[in-house]
């Protein structure tokens, strides 16, 4: 297939099955400056808003991505066809990712702007943060079949990290704000294997 | 047959008829994962916060220790001095630390403010607007980067709190007078109740949450050690007039709370999403039964299965707590009491939202819009003695501070009492809002969206 | 290794697709061409020419503990092929696994030579409509089937010409711009049969096409599906008698997942004839009819009831007349004749 029609599928999800969940994503991003303060931060006030706030849009963006087909009658005609349907699942997790990187570097240059110590690793690290908690709510909501207990899960792991702290070990989210952050490396690896879980799971599900 | 025995109408058979509908709305709630979920993690709540970090009964104190700890007690001789140190401080580096939703925010004031600023500090030191700007003037480049910032991971903050607790933001230790070589001090004509009033002013015009705020200024200004008395005091007060039950249940109710205020929204939403996603919607809608009969059975189901993890969880501590004093005397329904008076209340609150929304919207607005009142709510409340008329979720992080609870007792039930009605009515006007979807007008955002557009087209 | 092939599959099946558009121009978006057919040739899973038949044999399948398909074996050819059952007799499991849908236990399939574990292949010569035809609610007419176009690799233009060659014939023309939400039960059928010939499959598979629709809506549909059969496999399930009766040539009947029977709808008839009586009785001897027979009609008269029997011999009553069998007798006197339970006449 050629690479105009892979231009088109992500033209058409993008309009049809992501816009909602870019828009709510962008109100988060939006409303962080209302609850954080962002300018002239040093590294760790810096990675506050970025961890404990806009990691969040990880599960906003990447928790729906099974969701358009959510319905088994739209699933079976969308797996009828030539096309993978999980090709165009990770078609949507690439866009997805890729927005996510884009907010969350725009963010971090806005803050960069604003005269907060911001770094790569702030983006890397608060990406890293977004991705896991975005690949809990694919996985919870891959396997349930329910978007909803996606969003949940990524919840309740979200609150766990509130209580918890680092007991969590590498998985800890809110890692910079708490003046470490070795652990992202760790953190990213752990999501690019929860998505690739979920992906896994609907495959051998759906055969 | 006839046709009476097969529709039962009003009376014993309607009841007996309503109950059947609720006890089958409980089972699909209780069969849900999400449930299944908000369970779990009620358990673990629990498990993690209270069970495993309560190792023992807490021990009466001895005389002669170094220290019993520090405790706020508004002394004004002390709050003032120090609070007036800070405020200076701020105001020369015109640089306000705030946290208006519990986390940290730094305000600069605008000239306008500054200048309002300028006379509130002249009326606590006495000064002239010149001598002050004298003052401003020597103190020109003083600027001492993140000296006043509230620092993760040192002894305050979400971090290390000492109590294993949750709190965002508090700053315990205020800055010492380092700018020695500033002349001022406190006006003697000033009085205490002046002074607040002129910190309130001061808190208005950063925008709320500040250090001089009512909420944070006697935390922050006026911690002092506690005496062999105070720790003695506190700890009869929890055995005598809490009968140690108490303290325990409100610090129950502090950490299953904070599930309490967002978790419940997600099983509202996807028991209000089965029908649609069943496909059920329009066999439902044709039943005989009135809207709000089948809403407020939903409602009711949800409330009270709900309910149970916390029933359970909250006998577990009692049981966990009883064990701890085998020979004490207890107040056996505190935990009763609480859970009831405290927890009730926000879980209905916060499942009606869930409804109410989802009906209205989308089980994905719901989920947002509840999340951000969650978080803006959580967080922006002190750990104790900051119960407020409207928050929705109640924090009191601390075994002890039975007066401080007692002192707003009034806004406790008061709040309590609110978030029942409003529960009520919102899951009122969700059956309200059904009965039209019902009689096929459209009522959703996501529709009014939509007519609006098809209608602009064409 | 894999992602390189699939890389050099997808090249290739970009070059037919290109191939293939020099075909249509050249025949103005005919309804009959085969891209597929051209690729799996090229790809060397070389089916042998003419072969355009489905070939199932002792194909098994299990969800969980329960076996939903029994040594399923059968010949499909070109037309309307007919799968006839109850409810829950396997129809859906088997057209699914023929969609490549559900992967099979064991057994063999190729579908027009190729076998069934070429998902990719299959897929690209296989239109099909589920029992229950939805699409994502907010796009338009016109937007599902050309995003579905999309999906099967179709090249901009032809899904363009094909679309509206298609919306022309199931009727939607008018409705292009309307959302898929706002569609009828019967335009949203139509729909799912035109987006299931958009790339012009060389397999049409039909589950359940006519389940509730107004009867000229029913007419219509099966006249379309009629059709497209000339020159495609076009395999229809349905527990509606009537549908395989107007339509079908080629049947097969399932019982609890496996193949009851198969052969023509003459030899089904056949099958029934001498076995199907009418005799008119007091109504109040239905209800030991109904225990005594299958009975497949009632004709309610004012003082007795005309009842149609199924039996192996002439009923003992007065006045049991031999009728000749319609598709639907014929239909339950073989799931009679199998020994399948059926409750007095009121079976389903």
């Amino acid at each position: 297939m050629d690479s105009t029609l892979w231009l088109k599928i992500i033209k058409v999800n993008l309009r049809h099955n992501f816009l909602p969940h870019l828009l709510a994503a962008l109100a988060i991003a939006v409303c962080t400056p209302v609850v954080f303060e962002v300018s002239s931060l040093n590294g760790t006030l810096a990675a506050q808003p970025l961890e404990m706030l806009l990691s969040l849009t990880g599960a906003i963006l990447l928790t729906p991505i099974f969701l358009p087909e959510q319905d088994e009658n739209i699933r079976d005609l969308i797996r009828s066809k030539h096309t993978n349907y999980l090709a165009v699942c990770a078609l949507r997790v690439a866009y997805s990712v890729l927005l996510l990187a884009v907010l969350l570097g725009g963010f971090t240059l806005l803050m960069r702007a604003c005269e907060s110590a911001v770094t790569v690793e702030h983006f890397t690290g608060a990406l890293a943060s977004a991705l896991f908690l975005g690949a809990l709510g694919l996985l919870g909501a891959g396997i349930s079949g329910n978007v909803t207990v996606g969003y949940m899960v990524a919840m309740i792991y979200y609150i766990a990290n509130f209580t918890l702290k680092e007991k969590l070990g590498n998985f800890y989210l809110f890692s910079m704000s708490n003046g470490a952050g070795e652990g992202k490396v760790f953190l990213l690896a752990a999501a690019l294997l929860v998505i690739a879980a979920a992906f896994e799971w609907k495959k051998i599900r759906e055969s | 047959m006839k046709q009476s025995s097969v529709q039962s109408g009003a009376g014993t058979a309607g009841i007996k008829n309503l109950f059947g509908l609720y006890a089958k709305e409980c089972k699909k709630v209780i069969c849900s994962l999400t449930f299944l979920l908000y369970t779990a993690a009620i358990f673990a709540m629990y498990y993690t916060q209270f069970h495993s970090e309560l190792s023992g009964a807490e021990t009466e104190p001895k005389p002669g220790f170094a220290s019993y700890g520090m405790t706020e007690r508004e002394v004004p001789e002390i709050l003032m001095p120090r609070a007036l140190d800070q405020l200076m401080l701020e105001y020369l580096q015109n640089s306000y630390t705030a946290y208006p939703i519990g986390f940290y925010k730094e305000v600069h004031l605008v000239e306008k403010k500054r200048q309002k600023m300028a006379d509130i500090i002249c009326e606590l030191t006495g000064q002239t607007r010149a001598e002050l700007n004298n003052q401003e003037d020597e103190n020109d480049g003083f600027e001492e980067d993140g000296a006043f910032r509230f620092e993760v991971g040192g002894e305050d903050g979400i971090w290390a709190s000492d109590d294993n607790s949750f709190v965002v933001g508090g700053d315990r230790n205020p800055v010492e007078k380092e700018s020695s070589h500033l002349e001022y001090s406190l006006s003697e004509t000033i009085t205490y109740e002046r002074f607040r009033e002129l910190m309130r002013e001061a808190d208005k015009l950063i925008g709320g949450g500040s250090r001089y705020s009512d909420k944070y200024i006697v935390f922050n200004f006026s911690q002092v050690p506690k005496t062999y008395e105070e720790a003695l005091e506190e700890y009869r007060q929890l055995v005598d007039e809490d009968k140690i039950t108490g303290g325990y249940a409100r610090l129950y109710c502090d950490y299953v709370g904070f599930m309490l205020g967002v978790l419940p929204v997600f099983v509202a939403v996807s028991l209000m999403q089965l029908d649609r996603k069943a496909r059920m919607e329009q066999l439902v809608y044709s039943r005989r039964i009135s809207s709000a009969k089948l809403i407020f059975s939903r409602y009711a189901a949800l409330v009270t299965a709900m309910f149970l993890p916390i029933i359970i969880t909250a006998a577990m501590a009692q049981a966990k707590v009883i064990g701890f004093y085998p020979d004490a005397k207890m107040d056996i329904f505190a935990f009763a009491r609480y859970t009831v008076l405290w927890m009730l209340p926000t879980l209905m609150a916060v499942s009606a939202v869930g409804m109410l929304l989802t009906e209205l919207a989308s089980g994905l607005i719901a989920i947002l819009l509840q999340g951000a009142w969650w978080f803006t709510g959580m967080f922006s409340s002190a750990l104790t003695g900051d119960i407020g008329k409207f928050n929705l979720t109640i924090r009191h992080n601390s075994l002890y501070k039975l007066d401080t609870f007692q002192e707003q007792y009034g806004d406790f039930l008061f709040n309590r009492a609110f978030y029942t009605v409003l529960a009520i009515l919102l899951a009122a006007l969700t059956a309200i809002i059904y009965e039209q979807k019902r009689r096929g007008r459209n009522f959703g955002l996501y529709t009014l969206v939509k007519n609006h557009k098809s209608k602009s087209a064409a | 290794m894999e992602n390189q092939n699939q890389n050099q599959n997808h090249n290739q099946n970009a070059k037919n697709q290109n191939a293939q558009n020099q075909n249509t121009k050249n025949q103005n978006a005919s309804l009959h061409n085969h891209p597929a057919e051209n690729q799996t040739q090229k790809q060397g899973n070389a089916p042998q020419a003419g072969e355009n038949c489905i070939k199932i044999s002792s194909v098994n399948k299990c969800y969980g503990k329960k076996q939903a398909l029994t040594n399923v074996s059968l010949t499909i050819h070109q037309g309307m092929f007919g799968l006839l059952g109850r409810n829950g007799a396997g129809k859906t499991t088997l057209m699914k696994t023929l969609a490549a849908l559900h992967k099979k236990q064991s057994g063999i399939i190729t579908v027009c030579g190729i076998p069934i574990e070429q998902a990719k292949e299959i897929r690209s010569i296989t239109g099909y409509l589920p029992q229950d035809f939805s699409m994502y609610p907010s796009m338009t007419v016109e937007e599902s089937l050309d995003y579905l176009g999309v999906l099967s690799g179709m090249d901009g233009r032809i899904r363009k010409e094909r679309a509206e060659l298609l919306l022309k014939r199931v009727n939607l023309t008018e409705h292009r711009r309307k959302k898929v939400r706002a569609l009828s039960g019967g335009m949203k059928r139509r729909l799912g049969i035109a987006q299931a010939l958009l790339h012009d499959p060389k397999v049409l598979i039909v589950d359940e096409p006519t389940a509730g629709l107004d009867p000229e809506e029913r007419i219509r549909f099966r006249n379309l599906l009629c059709e497209v059969a000339e020159e495609r496999i076009v395999i229809l399930s349905t527990h509606i008698v009537g549908d395989i009766e107007a339509t079908c040539e080629d049947i097969a009947i399932m019982n609890a997942g496996r193949i009851l029977w198969q052969g023509t709808v003459c030899e089904l008839l056949n099958a029934a004839k001498g076995k199907v009586f009418t005799v008119n009785v007091n109504k109040k001897f239905l209800a030991q009819m109904k225990k005594d027979y299958i009975v497949t009609g009632m004709l309610v008269q004012n003082e007795y009831t005309t009842v149609r029997i199924i039996s192996e011999e002439t009923p003992s009553m007065l006045g049991a007349e031999h009728a000749e069998p319609n598709v639907e007798d014929a239909y339950m006197y073989c799931l009679y004749s199998h020994g399948c339970e059926l409750s007095g006449g009121v079976e389903e």
